[in-house]
C-alpha cells in the first residue's frame, strides 16, 4: 500500500490504462505539455505518451465530446477532460443526445466507450460559473453512467472500470478532493460500479453522502459520536448504477436517513435518493428523511456567502439532531 | 382573523364526539374562553370554549351529530370580518351514514381502521407485526412521535396486547363465499330453532338390514315432509316467497377447502336406497372437486348431519335464501319413559332452523313433527 493524492491516483489510472491499451487516449483543453491540465491531473502524460495521445483541443466542449464520441464508436477509448463541470453544459447535446443514446439507437450494435472526466463542486471561491455540481443532470439521462469517487482509492479504481467499460461514463471529480491523500494498493485493481461503501458503521442514523461531502459527513459523524449518536456513513461511489440494496439495508438498520450532496436541492441527487427510500423502505423509517444540499441559488462569489450556501458538517449535524 | 373551532380530543382513544347543544347561534359574539358548544365523548360531556374573541359563523355540525376529532365545528371571525367561501370546509356528514355505507365491505374484508396516530412508519410496521395498539404508547421521537424503539420497549415491558399472529389466511374462494353467504343469512334471516328427539329404532334396524345411510334417511324424510309443507320448500328473495315444485335437497359436505352443499334433485321421487347411492357419489365427487356445477346449485332445502362426530345437537345457519335447514346430531341410546316404563332407545336430536319471515313457529313445529314421524314410522 502507498499513500498518494486523489490527483495522483487519477493520473496513475490514466497512465496505466494508456500503457496497457493503445486505443486509450486523452483530449481536452490545456491538458498537454504546456499546461498539463487546470488541476494537473495529466501532468507528465504528454511527455510519456506523446501529443497524439494527450491532445490539446480548441476551446469548444461540444467539439471535444463530439470528436470523442466519434472515436469511441470506431473502437477507440477516449477520455475527455472538461476543465470545469459547469462547462459540460456546452457539450450537453453530444453527451445526452449522442453518447447516451447511440448504443440504443443502433440496436446495441455499437458501444460508446467514452469517459468524460470533470471537476465539480464549490469551496474555492471561483463563483457561479465554476462551482456547480451538475451530476443530477446526468442521472436523468438513461444511457449515462455516473461515478463520483470520494477517495484516492476509488478515484483510481472507478476510473479504470470506467475506461475498460463499453458505456459513456460521466466521471465527476471534485476540486477540493485533488490534494487529499489516501492509501492504494501497489497492484492493479478496479472498483466496480454500483457497489456502495460504508465509510463508517453506525446504528442510529444513515448519512448518505457523495463526493467531497463524504468527508463532511465523516466529520459530522465523529462529532456526533461524542454526543453518543452512532452514525452510518454511506458512499454510493456511483449514482448510476445506484446500490439501492445497501442503501435500503442501512436504512432498515438505522430507521433514519440524512442525504447530503452538493448541487441544488430541487430535483437534485438528494431528491432522487429520498424518493427511492420513500418508495422502497418507508416502513423502516422512524423519522422524516432530511436533505442537506445547496439552496436553489447560484453559487456566490463572496466567500462568506459561498460558505453559507455550501453544505457543511454543521448543517449535517443539525439535520441529524432534528430527527434523532 | 378567522379561527376554527374544532372537535377536541377528550381522551386518548376518542375518535368522534357528539354535539349535544350549541350555546351560541351563528352571528352571536363570543369571548375567548367562553363555552360555545357542549360535546359528548364516550366518557364525558365537555363544554368547548371559544379559542378566540369574535363572531360565531358557519356552524357546520348539527346538534346530535357525531363529528371526528379535529374536524371544524364553526368559525370565529373578527368584528366586521366576513368568512371567505374558499376556506369553508364541506359540511360534515353524520358519521353514522358513512359507517353504514362501509359496513358491508368491512364485513367481508379486513380493513384497517384509519386513525391518525403520531407514529413513524417504522413504528407502525412493528406495531402491525406484533399486534401492538399504538394508542397505548407515549412517543419519544421527534415531535413526540412514537418511534420503533418505543414499540420495542413496550413489547419488552408489557408484552403485546393481543396474541402474535402466526399466519394470516386471506378469505378467498370457498371460504370467502361461505363467509359472505352465511353472514348475509345470519344477519337478514331471523333464525328460529325447533328441537325434537326422534326415536331411531326403525332407522337403526333398516341400517343394519340394508346399509342405507342415516343421512339418506333424513333426506328421504325431509323430502317427503316437504311435499306436505310446500311453504317450507321455498326461498325469500326481494320481498317474495317463492315456493318450489321441485324438492331439491342440499347436503352439507365438508371438504379440505371448506363447506360445499351439493344438491340431490327431486329427492321426493327417490327411494332411500337411491338416495344413499346418489349421496355417496355426490360426496365423493364433491371432495374431489369434480362435481359438475349444476349439482351445486338449485337447492330448496338443506340437511346437515354432524352425528358422526358425536355431536348431540347443534344450531345451524340457514343456507340462504332457503326457508330452513335440518341439523341432525348423533344417535345415542337413552332411557325413555313410555307407558310408565323406562325403555332404552336409540335417540337422535333433530334441530330445524327456519326463517321466521317465511314460517311461523306452529307450522314449523308441525313440519318437524312430520319429519320425525316419517323417520320413526314410515321409512
Amino acid at each position: 500500500m502507498r499513500e498518494i493524492t486523489y490527483r495522483d491516483a487519477l493520473r496513475e489510472a490514466l497512465s496505466e490504462e494508456m500503457q496497457k491499451d493503445e486505443t486509450v487516449f486523452l483530449l481536452g483543453e490545456d491538458i498537454g505539455r504546456c499546461w498539463e491540465g487546470a488541476f494537473k491531473v495529466t501532468k507528465g502524460l504528454a511527455e510519456k505518451f506523446g501529443d497524439e495521445r494527450v491532445r490539446d483541443t480548441p476551446i469548444s466542449e461540444s467539439a471535444i465530446v463530439g470528436a470523442a464520441v466519434g472515436a469511441a464508436i470506431t473502437g477507440m477509448h477516449p477520455i475527455v477532460e472538461i476543465m470545469f463541470g459547469d462547462l459540460t453544459t456546452l457539450a450537453m447535446d453530444q453527451i445526452a443526445n449522442q453518447a447516451a443514446k447511440i448504443r440504443y439507437m443502433f440496436g446495441g450494435q455499437v458501444e460508446v466507450p467514452l469517459v468524460v472526466r470533470t471537476p465539480f463542486g464549490g469551496g474555492v471561491n471561483i463563483a457561479a460559473h465554476h462551482s456547480q455540481s451538475l451530476e443530477a443532470w446526468f442521472m436523468h439521462i438513461p444511457g449515462l453512467l455516473v461515478a463520483l469517487p470520494s477517495t484516492p482509492y476509488d478515484a483510481k479504481g472507478l476510473l479504470k472500470t470506467a475506461i475498460r467499460g463499453g458505456d459513456p461514463v460521466m466521471f465527476c471529480e471534485h476540486k477540493l478532493l485533488y490534494p487529499i491523500k489516501g492509501l492504494i494498493p501497489d497492484e492493479d485493481y478496479t472498483v466496480p460500479f454500483g457497489v456502495a461503501e460504508v465509510r463508517s458503521e453506525g446504528k442510529d442514523v444513515t448519512i448518505f453522502a457523495t463526493s467531497f461531502m463524504i468527508h463532511k459527513a465523516l466529520e459530522a459523524a465523529r462529532m456526533l459520536k461524542k454526543e453518543g449518536v452512532s452514525v452510518e456513513v454511506m458512499d454510493p461511489r456511483t449514482l448510476v448504477p445506484l446500490d439501492k440494496a445497501k442503501l435500503i439495508s442501512s436504512v432498515q438498520k438505522t430507521g433514519r436517513l440524512v442525504i447530503v450532496s452538493e448541487g441544488c436541492k430541487t430535483a437534485g441527487v438528494t431528491a432522487e435518493i429520498a424518493a427511492v427510500v420513500a418508495e422502497e423502505a418507508i416502513d423502516y423509517l422512524d423519522a422524516p428523511i432530511k436533505r442537506v444540499a445547496e439552496p436553489d441559488t447560484p453559487i456566490p462569489f463572496s466567500p462568506p456567502l459561498e460558505r453559507y450556501v455550501l453544505p457543511n458538517e454543521k448543517r449535517i449535524i443539525k439535520a441529524v439532531r432534528e430527527i434523532i | 382573523m378567522v379561527t376554527k373551532l374544532v372537535m377536541p380530543r377528550l381522551s386518548l382513544t376518542m375518535e368522534t364526539g357528539n354535539i349535544i347543544q350549541w350555546f351560541k347561534n351563528e352571528g352571536d359574539p363570543v369571548e375567548k374562553g367562553e363555552p360555545v358548544v357542549e360535546v359528548l365523548s364516550e366518557k364525558i360531556t365537555y363544554d368547548v370554549e371559544s379559542p378566540a374573541a369574535g363572531i360565531l359563523r358557519k356552524i357546520s355540525a348539527e346538534e346530535g351529530s357525531d363529528v371526528p376529532v379535529g374536524e371544524t365545528l364553526a368559525y370565529i371571525v373578527g368584528p366586521g370580518e366576513e368568512l371567505s367561501e374558499t376556506i369553508i370546509e364541506p359540511k360534515i356528514q353524520p358519521i353514522v351514514q358513512i359507517e353504514e355505507q362501509e359496513r358491508e365491505e368491512e364485513l367481508l374484508e379486513h380493513t384497517e381502521v384509519r386513525k391518525r396516530i403520531p407514529a413513524s412508519p417504522s413504528a407502525k410496521r412493528m406495531a402491525r407485526e406484533h399486534n401492538v395498539d399504538l394508542t397505548q404508547l407515549q412517543g419519544t421521537g421527534f415531535g413526540g412521535r412514537i418511534v420503533e424503539e418505543d414499540v420495542q420497549r413496550f413489547i419488552l415491558e408489557k408484552g403485546t396486547l393481543s396474541p402474535i399472529v402466526s399466519e394470516e389466511v386471506p378469505l378467498i374462494g370457498i371460504r370467502k363465499t361461505t363467509a359472505h353467504r352465511l353472514t348475509s343469512s345470519f344477519q337478514t334471516a331471523p333464525h328460529s330453532f325447533i328441537i325434537m328427539d326422534s326415536d331411531m329404532t326403525k332407522a337403526v334396524e333398516l341400517r343394519e338390514k340394508t346399509r342405507v345411510s342415516f343421512t339418506a334417511m333424513l333426506i328421504y324424510a325431509v323430502a317427503k315432509a316437504l311435499r306436505e309443507f310446500p311453504r317450507a320448500n321455498s326461498t325469500l328473495v326481494d320481498g317474495k316467497i317463492r315456493i318450489y315444485e321441485d324438492i331439491n335437497i342440499g347436503v352439507a359436505v365438508s371438504t379440505e377447502k371448506g363447506l360445499l352443499v351439493p344438491v340431490i334433485r327431486q329427492a321426493d321421487r327417490l327411494q332411500i336406497e337411491e338416495i344413499t347411492t346418489a349421496l355417496e357419489d355426490l360426496t365423493e365427487k364433491t371432495r374431489q372437486f369434480q362435481l359438475p356445477k349444476e349439482l351445486m346449485v338449485g337447492g330448496t332445502f338443506t340437511v346437515t348431519n354432524l352425528g358422526m362426530h358425536d355431536v348431540d345437537m347443534f344450531l345451524p345457519i340457514i343456507n340462504p335464501p332457503e326457508a330452513g335447514i335440518l341439523a341432525a346430531g348423533r344417535i345415542v341410546r337413552k332411557p325413555i319413559v313410555e307407558h310408565e316404563k323406562v325403555e332404552i332407545k336409540p335417540i337422535m336430536t333433530l334441530t330445524l332452523a327456519y326463517d321466521h319471515r317465511i314460517l311461523d313457529g306452529e307450522p314449523a313445529a308441525i313440519f318437524l313433527g312430520k319429519i320425525r314421524r316419517i323417520i320413526e314410522k314410515e321409512l
